[in-house]
């Protein structure tokens, strides 16, 4: 290897310092990244950001020795992105920044302001004292440290009363799982098989995850069961009339009440019941049934019942957490064809 | 007599002798010897007595030792240090010694120095004395840049103090009962109120740090201190210090509130989890409600602290407060907080003009004046 020319020799000689020429003119990193920088601030005044963003990354590719440079390229690149509102990459860029000078206040600033967008309120707050390290009273960094301080307290508020509702429901959910339970209600909900698919089976929900799905405790909705305030329980009920392709829903029907109650209301004299033309859906007339699922049966009972009554039947299952009745009419031809499917009479 | 005046005459050649080998260049077993001597008599008042004339010396050369390589050694110069600088009488001649001032801040603030908590507990012990603190300020006001290292001043101890792992193996909360300490005094407090910098607002969340004690105590004691300044008062409660929360916060404890009751609360009070401890320490939970008490002051002290619905967490905090003479003082700021505003002309507190022999009375049940850290760290 040979030694490298000094600079007497160079300017002795014409060759050697044409070639020193040529290389400084256009092989020096740090003179290309200054123009890419020239570039960039040119794009940014424009407020062509991603045009900047692009020029500040060629600059920085240049790898060039001048940490004050390399720390304005990352920092003008956070700006950048900052106006693209790419706040994390900003946010990097910035810290990219003070590795290579670490009192650069512009990266600082750039470091809060990131942090407050991504409302991660302790890091700005560590960004704010590290510039009031360098610059005790700068004003700016005051206010935004107090913004900062204020805001992670909100958080955190907000964080603690999440916390504390989403145990008030836990706690609720619980209460009614137990109440349930103590009734020994014959939940069933549809299995899924190993391949994802519904198999014909239903299950018995036992962990507290799938009781909570079985019951739909966990969608928000008016049709779930719920308990009062006197403990008891208020299932959503749905009666069917298979004959007219209809049926109604008692969003809350009280555990204590008795089928017949609700029919004084549903089938009272002199009400019409628009699909019931033939007029014999009446109290008289009108059977209740549940389907005793695992020998395909239906089973009727007596309307003095309360749906507790009925639902402590172990024949009688809840699926999804909504029970189901079907109300056939004696007047009508229907019941015995129906019945008859089912295979009884 | 005569006899007793021999020996005495005697020790005192002995002791200077030994004085002699707290050095450098003595020899590590006289060396050994001579500090087993002086620990031995550093342990007792007497002792302490005896050494009362050198002190001031033994404690220099003793400084110049604590960066020796044999760690027990430095354990045990240490151990003299903390208790000749608990000597109250001597402790204002000690900080006259600027290098000794300075050596001690030059290793607190020494992030590799493996005895730096010892250093704040030796300044700690210096600066219980008042007149001591003023020295110790002069010091840190003088200290130049021109020692070579960074200046040292008040900012930098505040600055090392709450930069959180600044030295890997010390903690440094015995810092806190130095800057405590130091607020007995205006100048220290004047700094730590700065308005243009962020310095109290940086001490404020340690009043619920739970991993210390003594940090704990410290900074609240500071911020008792502070609030001595009543013309601070207004800021201090102001949004930009907001110092109210983080003086109910160790108070406020699991008892969940209704909503209407936290209308207007600091969010910080809010919602507080169902397994929220309070300040364990009895001495800390009375250095708070004084410090509450004090920012009752002024009126505007007090509609803020009304407005921010103080009252509630107190009304909680005394009824689970089992300590009666915190039940008092909790009682008299309660009253603060609901009662009605003086008549004008006497709303504020601290020029209410009080008759002699009334005060002559209050002042004995209360001695209130700027404190300092109580803990006898010393005697060991």
């Amino acid at each position: 290897m040979t030694k490298e020319p000094t600079q007497e020799e160079i300017d002795a000689s014409p060759t050697l310092s044409a070639i020193q020429a040529i290389k400084y003119a256009e092989n020096d990193p740090e003179e290309l990244a200054l123009e890419h920088k020239e570039d960039g601030n040119y794009q940014f005044k424009k407020k062509m950001y991603r045009l900047a963003v692009k020029a500040y990354t060629e600059g920085i590719k240049q790898k060039c020795e001048n940490t004050d440079l390399n720390a304005v390229l990352y920092t003008n690149r956070a700006a950048a992105h900052f106006h693209l509102e790419n706040f994390l990459s900003s946010f990097n860029d910035a810290k990219r920044a003070l590795r290579f000078k670490p009192d650069h206040m512009k990266a600082i600033f750039r470091c809060v302001d990131c942090c407050l967008k991504m409302r991660n309120y302790a890091e700005a707050l560590q960004h704010c004292d590290s510039g009031l390290q360098i610059v005790p009273n700068e004003k700016s960094l005051l206010e935004k440290r107090a913004t900062a301080v204020k805001q992670k307290k909100a958080q955190e508020r907000d964080a603690r009363k999440g916390k504390l509702e989403a145990k008030k429901v836990k706690a609720k959910q619980e209460k009614l799982l137990q109440a349930i339970k103590d009734r020994n209600v014959q939940l069933r909900m549809t299995a899924t098989g190993e391949d994802n698919q519904a198999s014909v089976h239903p299950k018995k929900p036992t962990s507290y995850e799938d009781l909570v799905k079985c019951l739909r405790l966990d969608v928000m909705s008016e049709f779930n069961v719920t308990l009062s305030d006197s403990g008891a329980l208020q299932w959503p009920v749905r009666f069917l009339y298979p004959e007219h392709n209809q049926s109604d829903v008692i969003s809350a029907f009280e555990e204590n009440t008795r089928f017949i109650d609700h029919f004084v209301e549903m089938f009272k004299p002199g009400d019409e019941i628009p699909w019931d033309k033939e007029k014999t859906y009446t109290l008289d007339n009108i059977e209740v049934y549940f389907e005793e699922y695992d020998k395909g049966r239906l089973v009727t009972f007596n309307s003095e019942n309360t749906l507790q009554e009925v639902l402590s039947d172990q024949r009688c299952h809840v699926y999804h957490g909504q029970p189901n009745f079907i109300v056939l009419s004696r007047a009508s031809d229907f019941r015995d064809d129906y019945l008859h499917q089912y295979g009884q009479k | 007599m005569r006899h007793s005046s021999t020996t005495n005459k005697m020790d005192e050649t002995v002791l200077d002798e030994f004085v002699s080998f707290l050095s450098q260049s003595a020899k590590p077993a006289l060396r050994e010897k001579a500090l087993e001597y002086v620990v031995g008599l550093s342990g007792s008042e007497e002792g302490l007595r005896s050494l009362e004339t050198r002190l001031p010396n033994i404690v220099a050369a003793l400084l110049e030792l604590v960066e020796d390589a044999n760690k027990s050694f430095v354990e045990d110069v240490f151990k003299a240090l903390i208790n000749l600088c608990s000597y109250d009488k001597t402790a204002p001649k000690v900080t006259e010694k600027e290098a000794v001032v300075s050596k001690l801040l030059s290793t607190i603030c020494d992030s590799s120095f493996e005895f730096a908590d010892h250093s704040c507990t030796v300044l700690s012990n210096l600066s219980r004395n008042s007149h001591s603190c003023g020295h110790i300020l002069a010091c840190l006001e003088n200290q130049k840049s021109d020692t070579g290292g960074t200046m040292i001043n008040l900012a930098k101890l505040v600055e090392v103090f709450c930069k959180e792992g600044y030295n890997p193996k010390a903690a440094l909360h015995p810092l806190g009962s130095v800057l405590a300490n130091l607020t007995q005094r205006p100048e220290a407090r004047k700094f730590i109120l700065d308005k243009d910098q962020c310095v109290i607002q940086r001490l404020l969340p340690y009043t619920q740090y739970t991993a210390s004690d003594v940090r704990r105590r410290g900074v609240v004691t500071a911020l008792k201190n502070c609030c001595f300044e009543i013309d601070y008062h207004e800021w201090l409660l102001s949004d930009s210090v907001d110092i109210l929360p983080y003086l109910l916060l160790p108070l406020a404890g699991p008892e969940q509130l209704d909503e209407d009751e936290m209308e207007g609360m600091p969010e910080d009070l809010q919602y507080l989890d169902e397994d929220k401890e309070r300040e364990p320490d009895p001495a800390i939970r009375k250095l708070l409600i004084d410090t509450l008490t004090k920012l009752c002051t002024t009126k505007p002290g007090r509609e803020m602290m009304k407005a921010k619905r103080a009252y509630i967490i107190m009304r909680e905090f005394d009824k689970w407060e089992r300590n009666e003479q915190l039940n008092d003082i909790c009682q008299d700021l309660i009253q603060h907080l609901i009662g009605d505003e003086p008549s004008p002309g006497m709303e504020n507190l601290e020029q209410v003009e009080i008759p002699t022999e009334m005060r002559e009375k209050f002042d004995k049940l209360t001695a209130e004046n700027p404190r300092v850290v109580d803990e006898d760290l010393a005697r060991n």
